[in-house]
């Protein structure tokens, strides 16, 4: 069995927010700004590409929405073929648990299965499940150090203040767009470089500015993926009933 | 025959091609047709090498109202089309409305099942590390009615289809003593042999739980008229039947971080109330646990099941079905499963270890498997199966301790 991801809200973004009063924190909290929305609909490729060259596809769709500060998402697999209409539900409850169901259309049933906070390699990606699941964190995660700046861009050193998977990370974000070009980030040891993730398109998508085609790279294996959003919509309006077991089971509203 | 016109048929109705997304202002109609091929080589433990190739296609029509599947392969080997779905569903509301031939899925576990009733087990090609390919598809109809927590799930079967009953071969089901005896099988998809029931589900936090309701007919046979060489006194002949029973069942699902516990459990009330019917089956108790956890950093599952049943009146009769299917005539059974599966080098190759042991007859079965993602559509894969007993007594197992193997495959996606 598989093990699937806490789906997403916006990813691209480290997981570290943001709140106080110096300017680093100030820049954070404005490129998340810029990134959220209370709903949101993402066609998404992943190319994995081979240190050699050689890549494979997985192209998924989600869904996610922010009520009351609690998070849905549910996420349709549509390749490659041994996954397809593989659909997976998350859903934030009011003491801040997740429930977490799938439904596997070789076993016809939909299963519930346990949460991982940070979860391994998101479908062989460069992604971990922690890097693919939502942005919406909770206030004085982390400290923001404005390292250098120059005509374009900031860079700024983000350490959080309980480390699980990253010791820390290293951002460049765009001035003018307040989108991340570059994310680096480091093992616990806050010196290993692990991965780094690099902007290499910004397109207007949804009626927004957004990092479109981005690369992980893990350092190591000199493995990488490419993330390219192939649609986006924001804020429409959402029938709960994507949000549901039914439509994990029927694939209908 | 049959097949190939219902294969037709199908292939008529689902003309056209649209798409269907999330993207599209409203939903759109959809048609996939899907195609996978199966190779394979098995190198069995008395040096039987079988080759086999299977070639499954199967085509989906979507529209916002309906949907129709139809699932088939061919198997090369023996030139024969099986129908693995043939369905047509409705979507009315919170209503889903689905009929045709095809499986239904009960039970919250996932290596064992005690309560997954609706569908007969198919042992022709052995103990499989995949429960739904042990399953023979059926004519049902199902109606499943969804609220935002909960859902009730109606079933009817106009008939049944009896489980497989190999007699002789590789995988032969049959006891010792019905090897060569003449067997009269019933016709059994009548309206005679009506089954039904129902499921409600309800999902609470982190908890799942549904009870269940089933009155139907148990595949398994049993057997009357039984006739006797009067010399030998060996059986030389009888009548196939089967025992309706209704099912009284729970399942539930329960998480806390990476660990699910599963429970099932259930009374299968047969109509044989008194165990009197040598050829029915008894009453039974029944009962199973499965704990499985998920490794955060590698995605590798682990789980471990334990399964049991206890039976009612149990006879003393060596001709009764419940003492032929017990072991060493005992009126309870009880078996452990476990099961490991680890992706490696970003989900390229998944490797896999299974097995079930059983505890009154020491019997086992050890599942061994390796796959490797070629591309994206082509899957190299290997297989290992072990048979064996710790005991001398009688058990599906040991008898199957020849059919030890070993196969290798190709499986690819179009």
């Amino acid at each position: 069995m598989k093990r699937y991801p806490i789906l997403l809200l916006f990813l691209l973004l480290p997981s570290l927010m943001l709140f106080g009063s110096n300017k680093a924190q100030d820049i954070m909290e404005q490129v998340l700004k810029v990134q959220q929305s209370q709903s949101s609909a993402l066609d998404l490729k992943l190319t994995l590409i081979e240190p050699s060259g050689t890549t494979r596809e997985r192209r998924i769709q989600t869904l996610s929405q922010t009520k009351d500060t609690r998070v849905s998402s549910v996420t349709v697999f549509l390749s490659p073929e041994n996954v397809r209409n593989t659909r997976f539900l998350s859903i934030e409850e009011e003491d801040g648990s997740t429930s977490q169901w799938i439904y596997l259309p070789a076993l016809k049933r939909i299963r519930r299965i346990g949460t991982s906070e940070e979860g391994g390699s998101f479908m062989g990606s460069d992604f971990s499940y922690a890097d693919m699941a939502s942005t919406s964190y909770d206030a004085h995660e982390a400290e923001h150090t404005l390292l250098s700046e120059d005509e374009k861009t900031y860079i700024i050193l983000s350490i959080p203040y309980k480390p699980t998977t990253y010791g820390k990370h290293i951002t460049t974000v765009d001035k003018a767009t307040y989108l991340p070009l570059l994310v680096e980030f480091y093992d616990l040891d806050q010196k290993t470089l692990l991965k780094t993730l690099k902007t290499e398109q910004i397109a207007s998508i949804g009626g927004r500015m957004m990092a479109s085609d981005v690369r992980m790279t893990t350092i190591a294996s000199g493995h990488s993926t490419r993330l390219e959003i192939l649609q986006a919509r924001f804020d429409m309006n959402l029938p709960a009933g994507y949000f549901t077991t039914k439509f994990l089971e029927t694939g209908r509203l | 025959m049959k097949h190939v016109l219902i294969l037709a048929l199908s292939l008529f109705l689902l003309k056209g091609l649209f798409a269907f997304d999330f993207f599209f202002e409203e939903e759109m109609d959809k048609r996939t047709i899907s195609f996978q091929s199966e190779t394979s080589l098995t190198l069995y433990k008395d040096a039987e090498i079988e080759p086999q190739a299977t070639f499954t296609f199967a085509l989906e029509q979507e529209k916002p109202l309906y949907r129709i599947i139809g699932k088939f392969t061919y198997d090369g080997q023996k030139q024969q089309i099986s129908t693995k779905e043939l369905s047509l569903s409705l979507f009315i509301g919170s209503v889903q409305l689905k009929g045709g031939i095809f499986t239904h899925p009960w039970g919250s576990a996932t290596l064992m099942h005690c309560v997954d009733i609706l569908n007969a087990q198919d042992l022709r090609k052995g103990i499989l590390d995949d429960l739904e390919a042990m399953k023979q598809p059926e004519a049902m109809i199902s109606l499943s009615v969804y609220t935002e927590s909960s859902t009730l799930d109606l079933l009817l079967k106009p008939g049944f289809s009896p489980s497989y009953l190999q007699k002789e071969g590789r995988y032969a089901l049959l006891p010792a003593q019905f090897a060569t005896v003449t067997l009269q099988e019933m016709d059994t998809n009548t309206l005679q042999n009506i089954g039904g029931g129902a499921r409600y589900t309800i999902r609470h936090r982190w908890l799942d739980v549904g009870v269940l309701y089933f009155n139907g007919y148990n595949p398994q046979a049993g057997f009357e008229n039984i006739e006797f060489d009067p010399i030998t006194f060996a059986p030389i002949s009888a009548d196939l039947m089967y025992t309706r029973y209704q099912l009284f069942g729970i399942q539930s699902s329960m998480t806390k971080g990476p660990w699910n516990l599963a429970l099932e459990g259930g009374f299968f009330l047969s109509e044989d109330r008194e165990g009197t019917d040598l050829g029915r089956y008894n009453s039974k108790w029944t009962y199973l646990a499965e704990l499985s956890y998920t490794d955060e950093k590698t995605n590798a599952f682990y789980a471990l099941a334990y399964q049991g049943h206890y039976i009612l009146a149990f006879p003393s009769s060596p001709f009764a079905v419940d003492m032929m299917a017990s072991y060493e005539g005992k009126p309870y059974a009880n078996s452990l499963a476990m099961a490991i599966e680890v992706p490696l080098y970003r989900e390229k190759v998944t490797l896999r270890l299974g097995g079930t042991y059983q505890i009154e007859s020491k019997g086992y079965v050890l599942l061994g498997g390796g796959s490797y993602a070629i591309s994206d559509d082509i899957e190299l894969f290997t297989k290992g199966t072990l048979y064996g007993s710790a005991s001398n007594m009688d058990s599906l197992y040991k008898n199957w301790k020849d059919n030890d193997s070993l196969t290798i495959g190709l499986k690819a996606w179009f």
